[in-house]
């Protein structure tokens, strides 16, 4: 088949340009085998220049490079410049190295771009005397893992917690709601003290989402929200319509800002940072991304929403993946294994204002309670359960119709009826 | 479009005969492959199943465009553009023949012509950024209809969005429609007016009984090019709702170019074949309202003689 | 005369709500409404350029005051951040190129189609204009595999490298030209033939023809097609996102976007507007250096 498409591609462009050259004949790249003594590394980055982590990653390959005499090449492209990397790659274009999560680690692996990294784990980190594998914590490993072994190496642990300014709500840091009644006693009062309890960007349906997740998720564990993709009599067990519950609970109580679902992201956070709301649902990143709006005396920290149940705790990593169809795979893996040593990862931390992957660096101060949930976790799941891997559903019916839940639209009968009965339909409409 | 009219009295010399392809064949080459003939390999693309070069191509044959039809939020995006088509394309009209009403002789008419006609020429991304600011529920819009007493309103909530969405678009382009217009309505010589104004007929009689036929050609054109133009919208959907995340905007706002885009390129395996077919469908949506469009739009030619 | 013979019958003083709507109300209120209208914009010109040259704290606290003191660092900040110096570049020569060469190709055509008495004149206008009704959703899944496999196709078969900036180029042009050679051919025939024959008759051959006589004659038409097409490149996106995302190879629009998608982390408001500014303001002052001229070919290219 490929040989089809790249054959009629061709004949398309030939006759556009007009160039007549097909008689040429002779590969290009034949005549560049000279080269191949140097070691060489291509990364295309979706991280912006600007951003600490940019930072951080290329001093660490200019040591790469200054240290094992490979030739480094990358290049910062951003988030939107992203887009199209994943269909240059699988077609034999792409870099060595890409930036994975743990999110989006299904759809890297259906598109067989994912080169198994467990020799990895195996190598020494330089100058340590320990392995990947030592470095890291298991559940680290497991974020960063398909079926087919570890996908990514990780440089960073994200999570999602409920954050405040410790500061102005010292009553939170020292005795945090321990279960959702106690939380919604917290709103009431924050409420009647004429304090808007919830800072939420509406317009990001991503981040609406956590409530339900966290809700369905943190008590029922893995594998709980990806069901509902995949099962339509998964919306039927008791615990989803309770999860939808504490969601419309929260719409109907009006805990979160007036008109929040029209606010353009990022005012919501920022306005959060700056103190008008107490608390923002978020994912570990929130601190360093509203750093500018934060007050000098904020002292931002954390809790899990309360909802019982397993109380899992959401653990999903930042890193690298080397693409099975690059041209430097081993070259990438010897960068994976020098990255982890302390003093880069520990930049993490200190410029990036990130949880490293390696459990033995400690995290910024206001991250440490999330790095102790995620260390002394009993239970864990992967970044949204993985269930954004089945993308059009996810995008075309799940955040769509958690939406109008969570603007108070529907109810939390209807939504699970509603889900239930798209979930079947999105199903056929894949089979037919 | 613009049929062929009998040449008005050109003979052509054999030498300009024999221009004819030379002239002709290098827009129609670039055209013909890099146009039409990757639309025709769309249509291929729409038959399978498929995440790009490199991976494997299974033929689905019409399931890709049967899904469509079970998707609510491609229903919905395809509601939305037709919406947006006759919603906004009356709008855009509307606010045409009644500028064609005065601008022949308001005072600094063609200062207006080109002011009204500077949106056009920003682009929809630095309008949608700027919008952010502006319609945000603390934002500028809503602290001005405070100090009027007014409520403040979620603009870029789900329900108003795609309302903004429309009214950003009719503010941007309704410029080009006038300015089109307009350039028609200079060319009727003034003599007619003069005549009407000396019967006695008001300026809104004037439009009606002169303007109106006598640019009507124009118009249905200009209408077929909003036609055209309303069911490619795509960034001003992006730039209002969540320009600068990764998030996907509302079902509500989605336009058939924006669901597309979703499902082309957004987080996850590309689905290429659904993309296509969406596309198909939507060409095939063209063609019906153009043909539409020139129905009702047709009537006998009006000339001055 | 179908028109004027029309002409309502009644004369003015007997009708004096007619005379009021027709007259007074429907004018005056259209007239108030554009001047409005124009006075927006203006002052959305104006507000984005005022707001550019703020620190990021008055943008939000202030949005409406003169900057409290020049902040032209947003500037330089904007125009590194997101690597607005080669995106600018990138988008003149794309741009500029793209135009030229959209009616280098338009041009001939149209006047081929024009003047033509061949059969085949009149079905192969309607398939250029067919084109116009193609949209770009129909080619957006060709043009992304098209850009892969001409890069792997250039690279390994012909010039031993490639850049998707010239892809982009390509069907950009090729995109356009369908609305070009519409308008064009359209204008073409309402010119007169007479000084071209002229021409033919001294011994000219086609092509100086159409270079010394058709194309000065023309050229109220191939500016409006120009300048409508500089507008339309300058500000091309969804393509771009498609086939030239890359910080390095995007163009301004593109940068924009990523800029504006690293406002989460920068905050940096003042800079955003700035952005804009760049993106923008070159626009406004070509449209007040040629924008009367646009509107002066655009009737006959697409009326007649």
């Amino acid at each position: 088949m490929r040989t089809w498409q790249s054959r009629a591609a061709a004949v398309l462009t030939i006759g556009a340009l007009a160039l007549g050259v097909t008689g040429c004949g002779k590969k290009n790249s034949d005549s560049a085998t000279g080269e191949k003594a140097r070691e060489s590394l291509v990364y295309r980055s979706t991280w912006g220049e600007a951003e600490p982590q940019a930072k951080i990653f290329k001093a660490a390959l200019d040591d790469f490079a200054a240290r094992t005499g490979a030739k480094v090449e990358v290049t910062f492209v951003g988030r939107k410049g992203g887009e199209s990397m994943p269909t240059e790659m699988a077609a034999g274009r792409g870099p060595d190295l890409f930036d994975a999560a743990t999110d989006n680690l299904a759809t890297w692996q259906a598109q067989n771009l994912l080169t198994p990294l467990d020799d990895v784990l195996a190598a020494q980190v330089p100058g340590e005397g320990k392995t990947v594998a030592d470095v890291l914590p298991a559940a680290v490993k497991t974020a960063s893992s398909t079926d087919k072994g570890l996908g990514l190496v990780p440089h960073t642990i994200i999570s999602t917690a409920v954050w405040f300014d410790a500061a102005r709500h010292p009553e939170l840091a020292s005795a945090p709601p321990k279960t959702w009644e106690e939380f919604i006693a917290y709103l009431d009062k924050a409420k009647k003290a004429g304090r808007v309890p919830i800072g939420q960007d509406g317009t990001v349906n991503f981040y609406n989402v956590y409530w339900f997740y966290s809700a369905l998720v943190r008590a029922n564990g893995a594998g709980s929200l990806k069901a509902l993709s995949a099962d339509p009599a998964a919306w039927d067990r008791p615990e989803v319509l309770e999860a939808a519950r504490k969601v419309a609970q929260l719409a109907k109580g009006g805990y979160f800002q007036k008109d929040f679902m029209a606010t353009k992201f990022p005012a919501a956070q920022d306005a959060w940072a700056a103190g008008e709301y107490d608390l923002n649902l978020n994912g570990t990143w929130l601190a360093s991304e509203t750093k500018p709006k934060l007050g000098s005396g904020a002292k931002v920290a954390s809790f899990q929403l309360p909802v019982g149940g397993k109380d899992s705790v959401e653990v999903g990593t930042l890193g690298w993946g080397v693409n099975a169809k690059g041209k430097n795979k081993e070259t990438a893996k010897k960068f994976l294994a020098f990255f982890l040593q302390s003093k880069y990862v520990s930049q993490i931390a200190t410029a990036a204002d990130n949880i490293p992957s390696r459990a033995d660096v400690p995290a910024p101060a206001h991250l440490a309670g999330v790095q102790k949930d995620v260390a002394s976790a009993t239970a864990t799941h992967r970044t949204y359960d993985e269930a954004a891997a089945d993308k059009s559903w996810w995008n075309d019916v799940f955040l769509p119709l958690h939406d109008q839940l969570i603007s108070g639209k529907i109810d939390a009968a209807a939504f699970v009826a509603q889900g239930k009965k798209k979930a079947a339909d999105h199903i056929a409409s894949r089979k037919s | 479009m613009a049929p062929p009219r009998e040449a008005r009295g050109t003979r052509l010399r054999p030498a300009r005969e024999r221009a004819f392809w030379p002239f002709l064949l290098p827009a129609l080459l670039v055209y013909t492959l890099l146009f039409v003939l990757p639309s025709f390999y769309g249509l291929w693309v729409s038959l399978h199943s498929w995440a790009g070069p490199g991976s494997e191509m299974t033929w689905r044959g019409l399931d890709n465009y049967l899904a469509l039809l079970r998707s609510e939020a491609f229903l919905r995006s395809f509601v939305n553009t037709f919406v947006l088509a006759v919603a906004g394309g009356g709008l855009v009209f509307g606010a045409t023949f009644l500028s064609m009403v005065v601008l022949r002789h308001l005072k600094g008419r063609a200062f207006i012509r080109s002011v009204v006609f500077l949106p056009m020429i920003v682009s929809a991304i630095a309008v949608g950024a700027a919008v952010g600011f502006l319609l945000n529920p603390k934002g500028v819009v809503n602290d001005a209809l405070g100090w009027l007493g007014v409520d403040a309103q979620p603009w870029l909530g789900p329900d108003l969005v795609f309302k903004c969405v429309i009214g950003g678009l009719v503010w941007s382009t309704t410029g080009f429609y006038i300015a089109l217009m307009m350039s028609a309505v200079d060319s009727i010589p003034a003599h007619v007016y003069e005549d009407a104004t000396l019967a006695g007929a008001t300026r809104w009689e004037q439009f009606r009984h002169i303007t109106l036929p006598l640019t009507w050609d124009v118009f249905a054109v200009a209408a077929v090019l909003w036609v055209v133009n309303s069911l490619k919208v795509f960034e001003i959907v992006i730039a209002f709702t969540t320009g600068g995340t990764p998030g996907t905007p509302p079902l509500q706002a989605r336009t058939a170019a924006v669901q597309q885009y979703v499902s082309v390129s957004m987080n996850g395996v590309p689905e290429l074949g659904a993309g296509a077919a969406m596309g198909m469908v939507v060409l095939l949506v063209t063609a019906v309202l153009i043909v539409l469009v020139r129905r009702v739009t047709r009537r006998d030619r009006v000339e001055l003689s | 005369m179908t028109a004027v013979t029309a002409r309502p019958r009644g004369t003015a003083p007997s009708r004096p709500l007619a005379r009021l709507l027709g007259d007074v109300l429907v004018p005056r209120l259209t007239a108030i409404a554009l001047w409005a209208w124009v006075v927006f914009n203006l002052l959305l010109v104006a507000w984005v350029g005022l707001q550019s040259l703020k620190d990021s704290g008055q943008v939000w606290t202030d949005p409406f005051g003169l900057p409290a003191d020049p902040a032209w660092h947003n500037y330089s900040s904007a125009w590194q951040a997101a690597q607005f110096s080669s995106a600018a570049l990138n988008s003149l020569v794309i741009t500029g190129l793209g135009a030229f060469l959209i009616v280098a190709f338009s041009a001939p055509a149209a006047y081929a189609l024009s003047r033509s008495e061949r059969r085949l004149a009149g079905p192969l206008t309607g398939y250029f204009a067919m084109g116009l009704s193609i949209p770009v959703q129909t080619l957006a899944v060709p043009i992304v595999v098209a850009k892969l496999s001409l890069y792997t196709f250039m690279e390994d078969w012909v010039t031993g490298w490639w850049d998707d900036r010239i892809t982009l180029l390509i069907f950009e042009v090729a995109l356009s030209l369908p609305f070009s050679v519409f308008v064009l051919t359209g204008y073409m025939r309402s010119l007169p033939h007479e000084v071209e024959e002229a021409a033919e008759i001294d011994g000219c051959g086609p092509l100086r023809t159409f270079l010394r006589v058709v194309l000065p004659l023309a050229r109220p038409g191939l500016v409006t097609v120009l300048v409508l097409n500089v507008i339309g490149l300058w500000n091309s996106t969804l393509l771009v996102l498609l086939i030239a995302p890359t910080p390095d190879q995007r163009t301004l629009p593109a940068a924009l976007l990523g800029l504006y998608s690293s406002m989460q982390y920068s905050s940096d408001w003042g800079g955003l507007f700035a952005g804009i500014v760049i993106l923008v303001y070159p626009m406004v002052v070509l449209y007040l250096w040629l924008g009367r001229r646009i509107v002066e070919g655009m009737t006959a290219g697409i009326g007649k």
